[in-house]
């Protein structure tokens, strides 16, 4: 991947933020540019840049409350109010793809998140779109013809939604169809209908949809091959996959685990993994910044 | 005497079409006012009840809104496209400012300009207060010019007609 596509996709993400901010990031180096995974804004703190070997504070003037409020409406395209059930759940989706993680005080409403207020922090993530990094993975995914449902394992950051949204290009390509529940619109960044990035030929994309209730409409409407989704989080999640698989329709999903092991040990995916819906792990790891997956079996390994 | 016919006549033509126009002018104010007050009817159903996003309601209020509204939206959604990056309230004040079809004085554009930095940062809840106040007081500005407009409206012509009479009078 070409460093000057990396530094346009550094450039598309500091778009969302204040001229002030935009120019203190501009000032870092080409190559810094081409390496920053993350922009990490803390109100009252200087501004940091996430590159692969830690964070990096720059400038000399501290990020304000207001420069906070300023992203969360440039990237909403002063449209807030579109965003509230986004932000109930800690993020919003900038244009070009990029997820602001957000933190501040939690608006509480019958025991649930309602919105937040008072911003503290935002991470900006820069979406990159890493074209065949999963060309050696998608075909350990199919067996006569078949596609074997997997789940992309790696902690936060490894490059989860990278891989997922290159193996459903890849998957697409070849002849699966493949149906998306992109529910923070990240991976296909959908634009007026039209994705931004490259899911494939054979892509429907339904973005910005709780995710279970994607999958059940996708299940109905669509009649995929496999459906793929973004990070199974709540038990909700797990049920529609259930269902989904019950359904003969191949499964494709990340989930935040170091390993298949650790991924075991945890209820949500262990009952998932029991059932067997899951049939291949493409654990994601992480040497000196490079990355390197593995695909592996998971019959027997819960 | 012809010639001074001629004059009276021209002379009374150009009072007559100044005091149409002063007429002319209360009563695109009316029109102004009414169609921002319909405007922000839309504004607030779409913000509180269908979550639209700003460009594309911008888009619709360019398209549905009476004129000259329509034209301020319009103004909003193109400086929306090249200011891209910029609070919201920069643009929308630059588009006020840039839309002379408005025709409104100060007082009626302050509504405008305060609605404007409610717009695109808070929820539902607080842009549709922020909205329901300001056409609340464009509501009164409307009120106000239309009766402003049955009132004095064929004064200003009677006005005009008669001054040119007066003049043509003075004059011979």
């Amino acid at each position: 991947m070409g460093e000057e596509y990396l530094i346009s996709r550094f450039y598309s993400a500091a778009a969302l933020l204040p001229q002030g901010l935009r120019d203190t990031f501009g000032r870092l180096s080409d190559g810094e540019k081409a390496l920053a995974e993350e922009f990490r804004l803390r109100a009252g703190l200087l501004p940091s840049v996430l590159l692969p070997e830690g964070e990096k504070r720059l400038g000399t003037k501290t990020v304000s409350p207001r420069d906070l409020a300023d992203i969360l409406e440039i990237a909403t395209e002063s449209s807030l109010h579109s965003s509230k059930e986004s932000i109930k759940n800690g993020f919003v989706t900038g244009l070009g793809g990029h997820r602001i993680g957000i933190c501040g005080t939690a608006i509480m409403k019958s025991g649930e998140i309602d919105g937040i207020r008072a911003i503290s922090s935002l991470s900006v993530r820069i979406a990159k779109e890493i074209k065949d990094c999963g060309r050696e993975v998608a075909p350990k995914l199919i067996e006569n013809g078949q596609f074997l449902s997997a789940i992309v394992i790696s902690p936060p950051g490894g490059g989860k939604t990278t891989l997922l949204r290159d193996l459903i290009r890849q998957l697409s390509n070849r002849g699966f169809k493949v149906a998306l529940a992109d529910e923070r619109n990240e991976i296909a960044a959908v634009r007026g209908g039209i994705p931004q990035t490259d899911v494939g030929v054979r892509t429907d994309v339904l973005s910005s949809c709780p995710r279970d209730q994607a999958v059940m409409l996708l299940l109905r409407t669509m009649s995929p091959d496999i459906i793929a989704m973004d990070e199974i989080t709540a038990p909700r999640d797990a049920r529609a996959l259930e269902s989904a698989s019950n359904c003969g329709v191949g499964l494709l999903a990340t989930a935040h685990a170091l390993d298949v092991s650790e991924l075991c040990g945890r209820g949500l995916y262990r009952e998932l993994l029991l059932q067997g819906i899951f049939k291949k792990a493409v654990v994601i790891s992480r040497t000196k910044g490079a990355r390197s997956f593995s695909v592996q079996d998971l019959g027997g390994l819960c | 005497m012809l010639t001074k016919i001629i004059g009276a006549l021209m002379v009374t033509a150009a009072t007559t079409s100044l005091g149409l126009m002063s007429a002319r002018q209360l009563k695109r104010r009316v029109r102004s006012l009414r169609s921002l007050v319909g405007a922000l009817d839309i504004m607030r159903s779409e913000i509180c009840t269908r979550l639209t996003p700003m460009p594309e309601l911008l888009e619709l209020l360019a398209a549905q809104s009476g004129e000259p509204a329509n034209i301020f939206f319009a103004n909003c959604l193109i400086k929306q496209r090249s200011m891209r990056g910029r609070p919201f309230v920069e643009l929308w004040l630059s588009a006020l400012k840039s839309t002379q079809e408005l025709e409104l004085n100060e007082n009626e554009l302050e509504p405008l300009t305060e609605l404007g930095s409610a717009l695109g940062r808070y929820d539902t809840d607080r842009q549709g207060e922020a909205i329901l106040a300001a056409r609340k007081r464009l509501e009164a500005f409307l009120q106000k010019a239309e009766s402003e407009r049955d009132r004095e409206s064929k004064t200003r012509t009677m006005l005009g007609i008669a001054a040119g009479v007066m003049i043509t009078i003075i004059l011979i």
